[in-house]
């Protein structure tokens, strides 16, 4: 296993105005498990397939272990991938399928064969080896295509969006058992995905990326609870987070955030912060997740400062919690997700209060946290 | 030569009408001869039997027109005793695999895409019976650079047989593999799938492993030919589809003649016609209206059928957000893609936007 090292790497296109992925800069250590996030063009399969070696390095350096490998053809690089089509050869059978990488390298017959049992056993597919890829269901052939990279016992695997094809119950069991796998084997992973879920439950690091700019790179816990600036905090947590654009104002010496039918008081820690970098009078952005507007009569109790009155639009019973869309509290829809035993209903008036201690503030014109 | 292909194009040419005649003997030293009437141009050689002319009403063609009929049977000719001659036989299977790829590169050039092949060794096993057609266009680069027997044993491991590779150019690969191939494909499926899924699926997983071993490639394939009489037709055909790919679908890698049709149609409009077609449609959309989410948004759904569940399924996205989208879409321009008059021109419009922008 080993080492991933990215250092100020840029991809150019010809005849394109900007980079499709700049000075991505990414220290990745052995064993690792990182994953590459973001919307569909942000660069994050781009950047995967520099490190595979299927798209030439327009600037910067890319280590695997101590090795430069910028001018190293993909079959030299001690990596395996696994793409979303995983297209398995259709007309071997799932052992000739694990078998293939290692034949053509020339490994001798009884070698292959304790790889391919080995790795077969560990995905239990061994059962179907004999197959052909038509008479597998989707999560078998995705199980094959693991196989196939993992007999070759590579130093680094790239996954590019391979669970995609899978419906949504198979995803969330292969998440898992990739996950597991990778423990075992105890591998260096590079995954790119752009649902937020696969991101969070299986990287021990995710990369968060936007235009081909890394927005943030840190442990799912920290992406969340301290995310860097606007498109991280809006990125991550679905719901998403909500954003409410105001004011903050100080008055005998509590800084408040103002804006439509809102006025709450932020604690003393974040005041002080405020008040220190100077936004005490500017504008800025309010971020709260839904899951940090409640509606229970204990923390109403307790909040009296940070209390808002909303109007339901619609109420989404999801049976163990319930997603409220509330219009009154700032300008646009907020969301709130409470407790299922809550009774609330469509089109009535309800008091809310949002943990202070959670929010967030961004800066409007460089959209960077102001909080952290 | 193509006698009647030849005719032809000799007729939309000049506006008059040739006939194809046999006559019992050829009455001129020269290539042609005018005799009551009529102009006899020569197409084969002479002997002793029948020769076969190309006859013409002499008053319908000027001095200067005769002479230029003159020159392109000459040519014509000339072509089909290039075509004829044996090629000279490499002494490896590399060499006969580069003298057969530079005569089809050749004759492709010329815009030939009927003739047979010259009899060769390298066919021989696909001499009577359909063989697989495939063709790769690698990106050859420095780092990726490869040889002729690396990807040959790539290709023969791949198909688990012997097969033909012909390079037509450092980049462009013919590859003929055994038929054999589908058949095995469709072993152990409960329903038998079509030779066009199973050459798909074969085409997909050939590209998985070309890129892993190689690098980036287009692939084609015209399925089943039988390549002594077809193969410059099927590569031409698999040209023409890796073309349309680069241009319609820049992030696909295989690309099939059989799923290209509405591209094909398109790339014949010309580039005003492509334009004014665009502007028509999107006249009132904002500049904003395609932005990348919105493109991503429509191409799924027109992958998903037009089916709202799917394409939430596949955008990952609540079928609400969708309708919404679909909606702010249909009042920036008017078109609703629900409706299935609205979805092709979108769909059209889609295709062309890529190629203008």
């Amino acid at each position: 296993m080993a080492s991933v090292s990215l250092r100020h790497i840029y991809k150019r296109y010809p005849g394109a105005k900007e980079p499709s992925v700049s000075d991505f800069n990414l220290e990745i250590k052995d064993k690792e498990f990182i994953v590459l996030v973001g919307p569909s063009g942000c660069g994050k399969s781009t950047t995967l397939r520099m490190i595979a070696g299927l798209e030439e390095i327009s600037e910067g350096e890319l280590y695997i272990g101590d090795r430069l490998v910028n001018d190293v053809a993909p079959k030299d690089r001690d990596i395996a991938m696994v793409f979303q089509s995983y297209a398995l050869y259709p007309h071997m059978n799932v052992y000739q399928n694990m078998a293939f990488g290692l034949k053509l390298r020339k490994f001798k017959k009884d070698e292959i064969d304790r790889r391919v049992q080995e790795a077969a056993k560990i995905l239990d597919i061994a059962h179907l080896l004999d197959r052909k890829p038509k008479a597998l269901s989707g999560g078998q052939r995705q199980r094959v295509a693991l196989g196939r990279a993992i007999v070759r016992d590579p130093q680094v695997f790239l996954m590019d969006e391979p669970l995609s094809n899978l419906d949504a119950k198979l995803r969330g069991h292969m998440r898992a058992e990739i996950s597991k796998l990778a423990k075992r084997l105890e591998t260096t992973v590079i995954y790119v995905t752009h649902d937020q879920v696969e991101a969070m439950t299986m990287g021990d690091r995710i990369v968060v990326m936007n235009n081909g700019v890394i927005q943030q790179v840190d442990t799912p816990e920290q992406l969340y609870n301290h995310p860097a600036n606007l498109f991280v905090a809006g990125f991550l947590g679905s719901p998403t987070m909500n954003f409410i654009k105001g004011r903050l104002e100080e008055a005998n010496g509590v800084v408040s955030f103002k804006a439509t039918n809102i006025d709450i008081a932020l604690p003393e820690g974040r005041a002080k912060l405020v008040r220190d970098k100077g936004y005490v009078g500017k504008e800025v952005i309010l971020g709260v997740r839904p899951e940090d507007i409640h509606n229970e009569p204990i923390f109403l109790e307790a909040s009296p400062n940070s209390a808002v009155n909303a109007y339901v639009d619609v109420v989404e019973n999801l049976g163990h919690e319930i997603i409220l869309y509330l219009s009154g509290i700032g300008d646009g829809t907020t969301v709130a997700r409470v407790d299922a035993r809550n009774n609330v209903a469509d089109g009535s008036n309800i008091k809310l209060a949002i943990d202070m201690n959670k929010i967030h503030l961004f800066d409007p014109t460089t959209e960077l946290t102001i909080t952290e | 030569m193509n006698l009647e292909h030849t005719k032809q194009r000799l007729e939309q040419a000049l506006g008059i009408t040739f006939r194809i005649v046999t006559l019992d003997r050829w009455g001129s030293q020269t290539d042609s001869y005018e005799e009551q009437g009529t102009i006899f141009y020569r197409i084969g050689g002479i002997t002793d039997e029948a020769v076969q002319a190309l006859a013409v009403d002499a008053h319908l063609l000027s001095h200067s027109e005769r002479q230029l009929v003159g020159m392109v049977l000459e040519l014509e000719r000339r072509n089909v005793q290039q075509q004829h001659k044996p090629l000279p036989q490499a002494a490896d299977e590399e060499g006969r695999a580069r003298e057969l790829g530079k005569w089809v590169a050749d004759r492709l050039e010329e815009g030939d895409t009927q003739s047979p092949l010259p009899d060769h060794a390298a066919l021989r096993a696909f001499q009577f019976n359909s063989c697989l057609a495939l063709l790769l266009d690698t990106e050859f680069s420095e780092t990726n650079r490869f040889t002729y027997k690396e990807l040959k044993r790539l290709i023969d491991t791949y198909f688990e047989s012997d097969n033909v590779l012909i390079p037509l150019s450092e980049r462009e690969w013919i590859v003929l593999a055994s038929s054999a191939v589908l058949e095995a494909a469709n072993e152990d499926g409960e329903l038998g799938d079509s030779t066009e899924e199973l050459v798909e699926s074969i085409a997909l997983a050939l590209h998985e492993m070309i890129i892993e071993w190689i690098g980036e490639c287009r692939i084609s394939s015209s399925g089943l030919v039988h390549a002594p009489s077809n193969l410059l037709s099927a590569v031409h055909n698999m040209r023409g589809a890796i073309r349309l790919g680069r241009l319609f679908h820049v992030e696909e890698y295989v690309h099939l003649p059989w799923k290209l049709h509405l591209e094909r149609l398109l790339y014949t409009m010309d580039d005003r016609e492509k334009k004014k077609f665009l502007e028509q449609l999107m006249k009132n959309a904002e500049h904003t209206t395609l932005d990348s989410e919105m493109l991503t948004t429509l191409q799924t759904f027109f992958q998903n059928d037009c089916n709202i569940s799917e394409t939430s399924k596949a955008l990952y996205i609540h079928r609400n957000t969708l309708l919404y989208r679909l909606d702010k879409f249909k009042q920036a321009t008017g078109m609703d893609v629900r409706n299935f008059h609205d979805a092709v021109l979108v769909h059209m419009a889609l295709l062309l936007y890529k190629v203008t922008k």
